[in-house]
């Protein structure tokens, strides 16, 4: 009993340490829950990163020029190579890479929502590159405040990278803007297809006491203070170009200080987290045939 | 290593290779390698090849060191200074006929960075004298790990770690687009909109 009193002690000093911006390290003292939490985080942004080149993938021979195509390449390259920076940090908290891997072709994985649909147009790789990337941006710039000071030091380097996917997304959104009336349709239809999905990237409004990455500080904003600020930043830059966002109900509220959208598709959402979205099971069927195709350059490396 | 590691210690969770710490010494940003993360490689050259893939792609370094962990200790409190091997699998120390490399962190959460290279031969010994220097710094510093200095691999080869060939698609074809971005903006001037629309339409 007396054993049991102690832990709880522990654990509640623990608590009051990263509520004050205390920092975890690999090797610290941590409760079993915290642990658990920080996994689950990980885990589910390292099988985002690792998913999220397959619509990318769709579109390396089908570049328009040599220059997109080594862009996307590289792009898709950084992607990879985030994954496997975030891998390693689940595998030092106790889960170990293969066992996530296994669990993302087995469909019991979770990974963001934007990789759950289809790709309609090159279009699209721009919006993605600039939007999703940005929208990611945010949470990642406040993932630099993590209690978990491995993550948001890993944090510095893949926002740095993803700085760059937002240039090369943005640029081929100008480009295709500048061009023919055709090419502007072509990004109209790539907003109206990704806006509903980005409204809904960083999750519900959940109150902050009920967020329990919240509460163990693993993040340090709420999804709605993403939300606001990833719209504060993107819809004037999407505006003064002519792109129209398909809500009619989004406008800034001066009183309120806040940006007011339409309720977006929660349904939908909850519907990818079981991964049933409209593209999972191919993206995770490409993921499992990928994975039996390198078994053999594991097994020699065993060895 | 942590509690939560036994659920996952089944032989079908055996992943390949080893833990190697990397340490990088970014181009005209550092003045000592500093802890970037640790990555997984069958063995020493291909980590090599790997570290410089993950840390030195996008940004050009001076220097790469890649230590496997099983070489490093760590001491999380130099007031106490008791080492502790970051992973359980340990060289014996009397193999150890090396001087040790010190790296440390005054502020918590800061990356570990290389201080200095003590003449030492023994970890005892090195322990002892990393402690107090830890100490007598200003400010403190607050955790130290070391290695033996002949752990360390070392790539600081400017061909591998600058050539032109990387910074070309660090920035392909730069992504200057404030030209562009002008352009584009006459697109959302509501005045310009109809008659654009012909404009293309009659090219």
């Amino acid at each position: 009993m007396a054993i049991k009193e102690d832990e709880e002690v522990r654990v509640e000093l623990f608590r009051e340490y990263v509520r004050h911006g205390g920092k975890v390290e690999a090797t610290d003292w941590m409760p079993a829950e915290y642990r658990q939490s920080l996994i689950r985080f990980i885990e589910m942004h390292a099988n985002s990163e690792l998913m999220g080149v397959l619509p990318e993938r769709d579109w390396i021979m089908r570049a328009p020029t040599i220059q997109r195509k080594l862009a996307l390449t590289a792009k898709i390259q950084d992607e990879a190579g985030h994954a496997e920076l975030l891998y390693r940090l689940v595998e030092d908290l106790g889960k170990p890479r293969s066992a996530c891997l296994e669990d993302l072709i087995a469909g019991r994985g979770k990974f963001h929502n934007a990789f759950h649909y289809r790709t309609g147009s090159w279009a699209d790789i721009g919006i993605i590159a600039w939007l999703v990337d940005a929208a990611a941006i945010v949470s990642q710039n406040a993932l630099r405040d993590s209690s978990y000071a491995p993550y948001a030091r890993t944090m510095q380097k893949i926002c740095w990278e993803e700085s760059f996917h937002v240039m090369h997304g943005r640029d081929a959104v100008l480009t295709m803007v500048n061009g023919t009336s055709r090419q502007r349709e072509m990004v109209q239809e790539a907003l109206n297809r990704w806006w509903p999905v980005l409204m809904v990237f960083h999750g519900p409004d959940t109150p902050p006491e009920k967020d329990r990455d919240l509460q163990w500080r693993i993040k340090s904003k709420t999804n709605e203070e993403l939300r606001q600020e990833f719209l504060s930043t993107q819809v004037p830059r999407l505006r003064e170009i002519g792109l129209v966002i398909p809500d009619p109900e989004l406008r800034y509220d001066e009183e309120q200080g806040r940006w007011l959208y339409s309720e977006p598709n929660w349904d939908e959402l909850r519907a990818i987290a079981r991964n049933q979205g409209p593209a999972t099971a191919e993206r995770i069927a490409f993921r499992r045939l990928t994975y039996e195709e390198g078994r053999w350059v594991r097994d020699l490396m065993r060895h | 290593m942590p509690e939560a590691t036994k659920s996952h210690t089944d032989v079908q969770y055996q992943d390949e290779g080893e833990i190697f710490e990397i340490f990088q010494q970014k181009m005209r940003k550092d003045t000592a390698p500093r802890h970037g993360g640790n990555l997984r490689a069958p063995d020493s050259e291909l980590a090599l090849h790997y570290a410089r893939e993950f840390y030195g792609r996008r940004e050009e370094s001076d220097r790469l060191w890649v230590v496997p962990r099983a070489m490093l200790w760590e001491i999380s409190d130099p007031t106490q200074p008791v080492p502790h091997a970051l992973t359980g699998a340990m060289v014996p120390q009397q193999d150890i006929q090396t001087t040790f490399a010190v790296f440390g962190r005054a502020q918590a959460g800061a990356p570990l960075a290389w201080i200095l290279d003590l003449p030492e031969t023994t970890l005892s010994g090195a322990v002892e004298a990393a402690a107090q220097l830890a100490q007598q710094s200003v400010p403190p510093y607050r955790r130290l790990w070391l290695c033996p200095r002949s752990a360390i691999l070392e790539l600081a080869d400017s061909d591998l770690l600058h050539p032109p060939l990387d910074r070309s698609y660090r920035r392909l074809a730069g992504y200057n687009i404030r030209e562009k971005l002008r352009t584009a903006r006459q697109h959302g001037q509501p005045s310009l909109q109809g008659s654009e629309e012909k404009d293309d339409d009659e090219a």
